[in-house]
């Protein structure tokens, strides 16, 4: 769809400085390259479970060109070892990459090296529109492992459809439409710059409305995308965070009560226990006593019969057929 | 010169039978319980690694055999043959040596103090296992719940859940802020579980002491099976245990094995005499001795292979999160697809984009990640406990469940050197008999749990941390070894080498041999002798200083080193002299006791019988 607007660009302040060229290095850069093979695949098709280094194919991307990242990109993989050659290419090849641009900002994609960017100086008496657009970083792959989806034009569009659910959030901005978002600079890393327009108005809204709408909507964009706060990252605005988990009762109240009425049981059974047997045994000693008087008349009476605690043998052994053995006396 | 009386099985000064362990295995696993303890597990590691791994084992063995088992024998074999407790030991060997165990017995209650305050720390940590996830995870948010909260995020969740959820812990020494009332719950739930199971002496401590004294030897296997299994375990042990040779030529390092395996034994608390005078005289105490000991200083092998595997689990961990975030900066900068750079091809990208766009990188917060230095930030004491180890849990699956393990094991040595010290606190009581007969057992330890509890509370207030390590540091070890000292010689010199080989002879049935004659006369006095003066030195080399955990030094998360007040200093000095004023005190009142009796006998010729 393409846009109706005719003035609004992305803005982007991005911070890569003039001065800063890269510096090219020697090296075969072109062997390395000539050995990569092209094969079409998407993003998100390199397998996870081999840490590979993804090369873009050689196809360089022409700016004007319909900027489907998955089928412009061909990835192939390498395997695990490679010389230093090949990591030079690789990472030269990562860094000469033009950024892709979608079609929302078709001015934005000049012709060859610039990356579709417009210096804030350049844009002529809007100096603020800068400040209004945010930067957004997905981690898809991080998040959802071999789960994950390639981010394309689809994407895009609902992610579209979700800034403008929440402007529409916002008291006064009720209006917004999908058309009136724009993104801009899409890269490999899936980052990309947005900024919400007024048609009416002809100027980007805010910082601080797209600032509220976005923090107090981000659990519904986080759950569009299957992804989380640290996966789903708008730079310049912190997200709210959860509120601790906080039970009335914490955990370790209920377990130190648990603890602690056991000790206190089991230390009053261990007292009352002690007062129990302390009174058994004063109570003995006057029992010993008496079976002491008794054994001793008895050993005057009946010579020879052993005293043994005579109430409990007294009446169930008849003591005159004990057997040999038992007898203590000498015969 | 005093007459030790005969030894008699049947009665004691109690008038009842003196009690009896159950069985040898009681009083076995009581005395490896007391001497296994906090100290194998989160100190030995600790000076394994920093003295070179494994030639620290050549200094703590020669220790070991020269100045550990020769101690651990003479107190286990006074405390059988005497069959009292510290105080009636050496009462008995000479009323001029009776402030020997008066020390000791001072000594071990302001020992009880403190640790019993740290078994409340680990309790604390215990208690708050029992969640997922672990409260000690992430930092709390702060109060617009736009991040976390500052202190936290300048240090790390573990570091904050010690210093701020736990201890809440002043930045000075002299602001003692107020109770915690958490801790103060769990010294309350500490002594309480401690009077519960020494309530009746070693009738009930024999019975927990199944528990407490094997349960940390099971924990200890499992750790060990679940730590050499993780990733990274094989490099901490390797680092651990690579010998460096060079490292024994610094006194240091003979100095703290002959310390710690002085402390690791629990020598001269009168914990030991005290366990032993419960035992049947006729029993092999050499033997013991030697096998507690030995199984003392394997425990400690053991729990360094456990702690190190972890340890080396938690470095290389560390090691793999420091690069990710290095990698995940180089690609939010230049914008490269995700997973992009494996950990392997990091440095070699590095080195590249360097080259090609230096600006762009420099300014990035890019981090030197180096295995090595990961694997050297070990720690001794409650850090490793607290925040090192706790750390590496959080990262184990089912972390829950490991860290209930964790601090189950270190309660239960804990508790189980507490049976040691109160024991050897409540034995002389019961000895000498501070309250008449008519009171029951349970109410002299109650009594005894009751005033520590109150004492020990000051412990519980924002300071008290600072307060336990100078406690731990100066009026302990000074103490300990002086007392150590004078028992070695009391025996040796005072009793009569003769006497005491002749009473050993009688208990196990053999003559010790020349080794133990030597060690006893000459070379454990010298060694202990060479310890002290070694500390004293060391001790007043520089200025006594603690580091203190303050949010707003400029170097934080680092501790702020700060010099102890005078008043602080006093009152340390104050509480290491209390124990050892009794030896002297005690020997000058016996001194004017005997004189004023011999002059009194002079004065009265008439009425000496022959």
């Amino acid at each position: 769809m393409l846009p109706t607007l005719l003035t609004p660009s992305c803005p982007y302040p991005h911070d890569l400085p003039e001065s800063e060229t890269p510096r090219s290095l020697p090296g075969p850069e072109d062997p390395a390259r000539g050995h990569v093979a092209h094969a079409p695949s998407r993003l998100a098709t390199s397998p996870r479970s081999k840490r590979h280094f993804v090369i873009p194919g050689y196809a360089p991307i022409s700016p004007a060109s319909v900027p489907d990242l998955s089928s412009n990109l061909a990835l192939t993989t390498l395997p695990l070892r490679r010389s230093p050659h090949q990591l030079c290419a690789l990472a030269t090849h990562l860094l000469s990459l033009p950024r892709a641009c979608t079609l929302t900002c078709p001015r934005l994609c000049p012709p060859p090296a610039p990356p579709c960017l417009l210096r804030p100086s350049e844009q002529q008496g809007t100096p603020t529109r800068a400040a209004n657009a945010f930067k957004v970083r997905l981690s898809i792959r991080t998040a959802l492992g071999n789960k994950a989806y390639a981010w394309d034009t689809s994407e895009e569009y609902l992610f579209k459809a979700m800034v403008a659910f929440s402007m529409r959030k916002v008291p006064n901005r009720e209006a917004t439409e999908i058309s009136h978002v724009l993104l801009c600079n899409v890269t490999q890393r899936v980052s990309f710059w947005f900024v919400v327009t007024d048609p009416s108005k002809n100027h980007t809204l805010p910082a601080v409305e797209v600032q509220t709408a976005i923090r107090m909507n981000k659990n519904r964009i986080n759950g569009a995308f299957f992804l989380n706060d640290q996966t789903l990252e708008f730079l310049k605005i912190p997200s709210t965070l959860a509120p601790p988990m906080d039970p009335s009762v914490p955990i370790w109240i209920i377990i130190f009560g648990v603890i602690f009425c056991i000790v206190i049981v089991a230390i009053t059974l261990l007292i009352l226990s002690g007062i129990r047997q302390r009174r058994r045994k004063n109570k003995e000693p006057s029992e010993v006593d008496d079976a002491e008087d008794k054994c001793e008349n008895m050993n005057t009476i009946e010579n020879g019969i052993p005293c043994d605690p005579l109430d409990m043998k007294g009446g169930h052994i008849n003591d005159a057929f004990m057997t040999e053995d038992e007898r203590l006396t000498p015969l | 010169m005093a007459h030790a009386p005969e030894p008699d099985p049947a009665t004691s000064d109690l008038g009842e039978e003196r009690p009896k362990w159950d069985n040898k295995a009681q009083y076995f696993l009581s005395c490896i319980g007391f001497a296994v303890g906090l100290g194998n597990i989160w100190r030995f590691p600790y000076l394994c690694q920093t003295y070179g791994g494994g030639a620290f084992l050549i200094p703590y063995l020669i220790a070991l055999v020269f100045e550990g088992i020769p101690i651990f024998h003479v107190e286990l074999a006074i405390g059988q043959r005497l069959r009292k407790g510290s105080v009636g030991v050496w009462t008995a060997i000479s009323p001029y040596l009776s402030g020997v165990g008066l020390g000791c017995v001072t000594l071990s209650l302001l020992i009880s103090l403190y640790y019993n305050a740290i078994v409340a720390w680990v309790l604390w940590y215990l208690l708050n296992s029992f969640q997922h996830p672990l409260p000690w995870s992430s930092c709390p948010p702060d109060l617009n719940r736009t991040g976390f909260v500052e202190e936290c995020q300048g240090s790390s969740a573990v570091s904050y859940f010690w210093y701020r959820q736990t201890l809440n812990i002043a930045a000075d020494i002299n602001d003692s802020g107020s109770i915690q009332w958490r801790l103060l719950l769990c010294l309350a739930a500490s002594w309480a579980v401690v009077y519960m199971c020494i309530i009746r002496g070693i009738e009930t401590t024999g019975k927990v002491i199944y528990f407490t004294a094997l349960f940390p030897y099971l924990v200890l296997t499992i750790f060990v099976i679940r730590g050499l299994t993780l990733p990274g375990a094989t490099k901490g042990l390797i680092y651990l245990f690579t010998p460096k040779m060079h490292i024994l030529q610094s006194p240091q390092v003979w100095l703290d094995a002959a310390t710690q395996i002085f402390f690791s034994l629990s020598l001269a608390f009168g914990g030991h005499i005290a366990f032993a005078s419960y035992n049947s005289p006729r029993n092999d105490c050499q033997k013991d001795a030697v096998v507690i000991a030995l199984v003392n200083s394997m425990t400690s092998l053991y729990a360094s292979i456990a702690v190190f595997s972890v340890l080396g689990f938690k470095a290389t961990n560390d090691h793999e999160h420091c690069l990710d975030r290095n990698i995940l900066s180089l690609i939010n900068e230049f914008d490269f697809p995700e997973q992009s750079i494996s950990r392997d091809d990091y440095l070699a990208v590095l080195m590249h984009l360097n080259a090609t766009w230096p600006k762009r990188v420099a300014q990035l917060p890019l981090k030197v990640c180096r295995l090595e230095d990961f694997l050297d930030k070990s720690a001794s004491g409650p850090g490793l406990a607290f925040i090192v180890f706790t750390e590496a849990v959080l990262h184990m699956p089912g972390a829950p469940a490991w860290a209930v393990l964790f601090f189950g094991m270190l309660f239960t040595l804990g508790l189980s050197t507490m049976f040691g010290s109160m024991e050897a606190v409540i034995t002389p009581m019961l000895d000498v008999g501070v309250l008449p007969r008519w009171v029951p057992k349970e109410a002299l330890t109650g009594l005894v749990c009751l005033a520590c509890f109150l004492f020990a509370t000051c412990f519980t207030l924002q300071s008290g941390n600072y307060w336990l390590e100078i406690f731990d540091n100066v009026a302990a070890s000074l103490n300990l070894l002086i007392l150590a000292f004078l028992e070695v010689v009391g025996v040796a010199y005072v009793y009569g080498m003769k006497r005491f080989c002749d009473d050993i002879a009688w208990m196990t049935g053999r003559r010790p041999s020349p080794y133990w004659r030597l060690t006893w006369r000459v070379v454990s006095p010298l060694l202990l002798l060479t310890i002290f003066v070694a500390y004293i030195t060391l001790l007043s080399q520089k200025p006594l200083s603690y580091r203190a955990w303050n949010p707003k030094y400029e170097l934080f998360p680092a501790r702020q080193e700060k010099l102890y007040p005078g008043w602080v200093l006093a009152a340390c000095v104050l509480l290491s002299l209390l124990p050892l004023l009794w030896v002297p005190g005690v020997a000058l009142a016996q001194l004017l006791t005997r004189r004023r009796m011999w002059r009194d006998r002079d004065a009265r010729p008439d009425t000496n019988t022959s």
